[in-house]
């Protein structure tokens, strides 16, 4: 089902001037209800742009987004509605945070939704717990954290406000390893637990293949390529033609099919790479 | 977006008063606001307007911008000149009412200071921010106060001051915008409610800010020390500013206006003040 | 033969915050960096690789053990014109593109070490030329700061270390904050100061897939280092590197992966063409 759908959408920069630049293409996109969505493209590709489309902080030149079927500038005046329904975490969203503790941080987004006390104590142990935001955080200064933890602190500021579809912009920019899988697997639980749809803007295809439903990959303001991780990596000829690329996996894979191995190509993952890898092998224990 | 706003107005152009030293420019400016409060005559600021007319024509910025400059100071002009009709006193009294006494000395001395105020604020855009950049700006000040570094005045330090704070504003324009949004992704509203609402919505986005400036500044002095900075002391400079035939023209300029005045003042005293 | 450059024998830093409490950034650490040699430092956020980068450059200094920097002995009580040679041999390149440019355009911020160390004027004049060039920005050498990408941005910051020609740069997670293709440029860079200049490089990171450009790399874990070695042997240990919050390139963990069910491969590689014939050999010999 779809949740969000983007209708030949056009947005310009500037327009009229000199300095006029066109982010955005007429473009048409749905997003489906409880599946994680990728993003991928090069800076300046128009995904930014997008992200701000879905909950109403840029209005199109043209075209129509419908959050479960209205239009979402029906009503000019209700759009910080909408921003509650669509939720965006912007890109190094750390540097939004203000308050004296992370507890009144999270509960900012959900006290301007309006909510009563309870409702709102409620929403942000949820949502810390969904970003993990331990405990004995909440009441300390979120000034005091690390780079990964104000990150996620962030992270439960928008979830705490139920949003239905989440939308993030590199959530996983400069954190290593560990820090990545922590907000990916966060992102994850999220999704199942609550129903919604995640959409993810990422420059790791290896991420995008571990965690995305669909992709949609953007180049020069419009749609290049969308659809199952199989439609859009089979087509590793056509990312590479815009300088993007497959998981490292997929490449050794494709190396292995040239050396005459029988392997389908549809491989992402190493889980996925191993387990196909073991039964022409034939391994050993287990 | 804002980020696009320019600093300073800059118009980018070739003119005369483009090409100019900036230190030409800020005698030339200097010497332009000193001579403007020595005229005395009706001629001599017709003489200050018609050469004003002409440095905006050499300059080639659209009269529409210079327009835009003045206005923002309508009401300080009209202040001005509305006080200088009711307070002054003269000869020639033109209009009784009660208290109210206006002299025709009151009027043409409320008339001159406004035409003044407009002239001053015109000569100097055009003469300086619309041609001039801010990096030249700071540089021309840094030069022309070089002197003052005998007498222990860090003139250094302030320019190095201004070149930061050029480099970090549009930095910090386009961190306001991302911030700004970022809150209003979690629904927080600038527009409406009273005054002390709207102070309060401001806290989400100053302090951030203000968290994330000290953090560049911290970074930016590192930074600074790692590429072996101390300060002016035994600095070399890979810029040096040059005078050329536009600095002789502009000063040129700047004689024939001093001596235009004064003549204007002597042989045309008509509505003298 | 080679010269040590960077001398570490037992160094160690203590961070002391606010409330008095004292944490070990680096504990004991002993290593050798040789002039010319490219050395990636590699770990994941907290482990003390960024500690290590401040203390070359006297950002921080020693609380214990000692450390010589391109033959200066780096103490906290160094003379102001000691520090100053010290960071005119080390350059260093940070992390956020935004916060290390100082001036308004990008010739003249690349002119900003020069004009520090007192050099001529027209000798700023070829070296801002020279540096620009060689980080392929030199036709945006009258651009302002604030309109170049990240990418960009850091190649001006680059530049602008070459132009006070160091002996050794220090990469302090320049790549962190860009996207795929600053990244690939920033890397490209590297390589070429280390291959063409012989410039001593040290880049600290948390990307696998950047350290595996190096000849060396030392991982560093809870300030300690935990190996030191070729990029092969270093991925060799997968199941330690995840132990200690790192990746490992995907063809490597693929082969490890394998040989856990049993599988032996007879080498370790890290790039995937080798991992594809080794794959392949056992694929034939099996038939």
């Amino acid at each position: 089902m779809t949740i969000l759908e983007l209708s030949d959408v056009c947005y310009t920069y500037d327009k009229g001037t000199p300095m006029a630049h066109e982010a955005l293409v007429n473009i048409n996109l749905k997003i489906e209800k409880g599946l994680m969505t990728g993003i991928i493209g090069h800076t300046g590709c128009g995904k930014s742009t997008m992200l701000r489309m879905f909950n109403g902080l840029l209005k199109p030149d043209s075209g129509k987004i419908l959050l479960d079927g209205k239009d979402i500038w029906e009503n000019p005046k209700e759009i910080s509605k909408v921003r509650f329904r669509v939720g965006l975490v912007m890109q190094y969203p750390e540097y939004q945070l203000f308050d004296e503790t992370v507890r009144s941080d999270i509960a900012y987004g959900p006290r301007n939704m309006g909510l009563d006390e309870d409702e709102i104590a409620r929403r942000v142990e949820e949502a810390a717990s969904f970003a993990g935001v331990s405990r004995d955080m909440l009441d300390r200064s979120p000034f005091e954290l690390s780079g990964g933890q104000k990150r996620r602190v962030a992270i439960a500021g928008i979830m705490a406000m139920k949003p239905e579809v989440l939308v993030l912009d590199e959530p996983a920019a400069g954190l290593d390893p560990k820090g990545r899988e922590d907000i990916f697997t966060g992102l994850d639980r999220y999704r199942r637990e609550s129903g919604a749809s995640v959409i993810i803007v990422s420059h790791s295809m290896e991420d995008m293949a571990r965690y995305c439903d669909r992709l949609v990959v953007m180049n020069d303001g419009e749609i290049y390529l969308e659809g199952t991780q199989r439609e859009v990596f089979g087509d590793a000829e056509k990312l590479m033609q815009i300088g993007l690329g497959v998981p490292e996996v997929t490449k050794l894979i494709s190396l292995l099919r040239e050396g005459g191995m029988p392997i389908p190509q549809e491989i992402y993952t190493v889980d996925d790479a191993k387990a196909v890898l073991i039964s022409m092998l034939g391994g050993g224990r287990k | 977006m804002i980020k696009d706003v320019t600093l300073g107005q800059y118009f980018v152009g070739n003119s005369l008063l483009h090409r100019a030293d900036p230190r030409a420019k800020l005698l030339f400016a200097v010497l332009y606001i000193v001579v403007l409060f020595f005229a005395k005559s009706a001629a001599s600021f017709a003489f200050a307007l018609a050469f004003t007319v002409a440095m905006i024509i050499i300059s080639g910025v659209p009269f529409k911008s210079v327009i835009r400059a003045v206005k923002p100071l309508a009401f300080i002009i009209l202040f001005t000149a509305v006080l200088n009709v009711f307070w002054t006193t003269g000869e020639k009294l033109l209009f009784e009412w009660k208290f109210i006494h206006i002299y025709e000395e009151g009027v043409i001395f409320a008339l001159y200071m406004a035409v003044r105020i407009i002239l001053l604020v015109v000569g100097m855009s055009v003469a300086l921010t619309y041609t001039t950049t801010p990096i030249a700006l700071t540089d021309g000040i840094e030069e022309l106060l070089n002197p003052l570094k005998k007498l222990k005045v860090p003139v250094h330090d302030f320019a190095m001051m201004m070149t930061i704070a050029m480099r970090f504003i549009p930095t910090l324009i386009e961190e306001t915008d991302k911030i700004m949004d970022a809150q209003k992704a979690r629904g927080a509203d600038f527009e409406s409610g009273g005054l002390v609402k709207k102070a309060k919505a401001l806290i989400p986005i100053l302090i951030p800010l203000f968290v994330s400036s000290f953090k560049r500044a911290d970074d930016l002095a590192i930074a600074m020390e790692c590429r072996c900075y101390r300060g002016g002391e035994g600095r070399t400079k890979l810029k040096q500013l040059r005078y050329g035939k536009c600095d002789v023209v502009l000063l040129m300029l700047a004689a024939v206006f001093v001596s235009g005045i004064i003549l204007c003042n002597i042989y045309l005293p008509y509505f003298s003040i | 033969m080679a010269e040590p450059f960077i001398i570490a024998e037992n160094l160690s830093y203590t961070y002391t915050d606010d409330e008095g409490d004292s944490t070990e950034a680096l504990k004991n650490v002993s290593f050798t960096v040789n002039s010319g040699e490219y050395v990636a430092v590699l770990g994941h956020n907290g482990s003390g690789k960024s500690t290590l980068a401040k203390l070359l450059n006297v950002i921080l200094t020693p609380s214990g053990g000692s450390l010589t920097v391109g033959g200066h002995k780096i103490h906290a009580d160094m003379s102001e014109d000691d520090v100053f040679e010290v960071r005119r041999d080390v350059g260093m390149v940070f992390q956020n593109p935004d916060n290390q440019l100082v001036a308004t355009i990008v010739e003249e911020d690349v002119a900003f070490g020069p004009e520090n160390l007192g050099i001529p004027r027209d000798e700023i004049r070829m070296r801002v030329d020279d540096a620009l060039k060689t980080v392929g920005m030199y036709e945006h050498r009258g651009a302002q700061p604030h309109r170049l990408s990240g990418g960009q941005k850091q190649r001006v910051a680059i530049a602008g270390v070459i132009a006070m020609m160091p002996k050794c740069i220090v990469f302090d997670e320049s790549t962190a904050m860009l996207d795929p293709r600053g990244r690939a440029e920033v890397m490209a860079n590297i390589r070429k100061l280390n291959d063409d200049f012989g410039i001593t490089v040290l880049h600290i990171t948390h990307y696998m897939d950047e350290a595996v450009m190096a000849d060396r790399i030392i991982v560093v874990n809870d300030g300690e280092i935990y190996r030191d070695g070729t990029p092969k042997e270093v991925f060799c240990d997968v199941e330690g590197l995840r132990r200690v919050g790192l990746d490992v390139p995907q063809g490597r963990e693929l082969l490890y992966e394998l040989s856990e069910c049993g599988i032996e491969f007879d080498d370790n590689p890290i790039d995937i063409e080798n991992c594809a014939k080794l794959i392949l050999e056992k694929f034939g010999a099996q038939k």
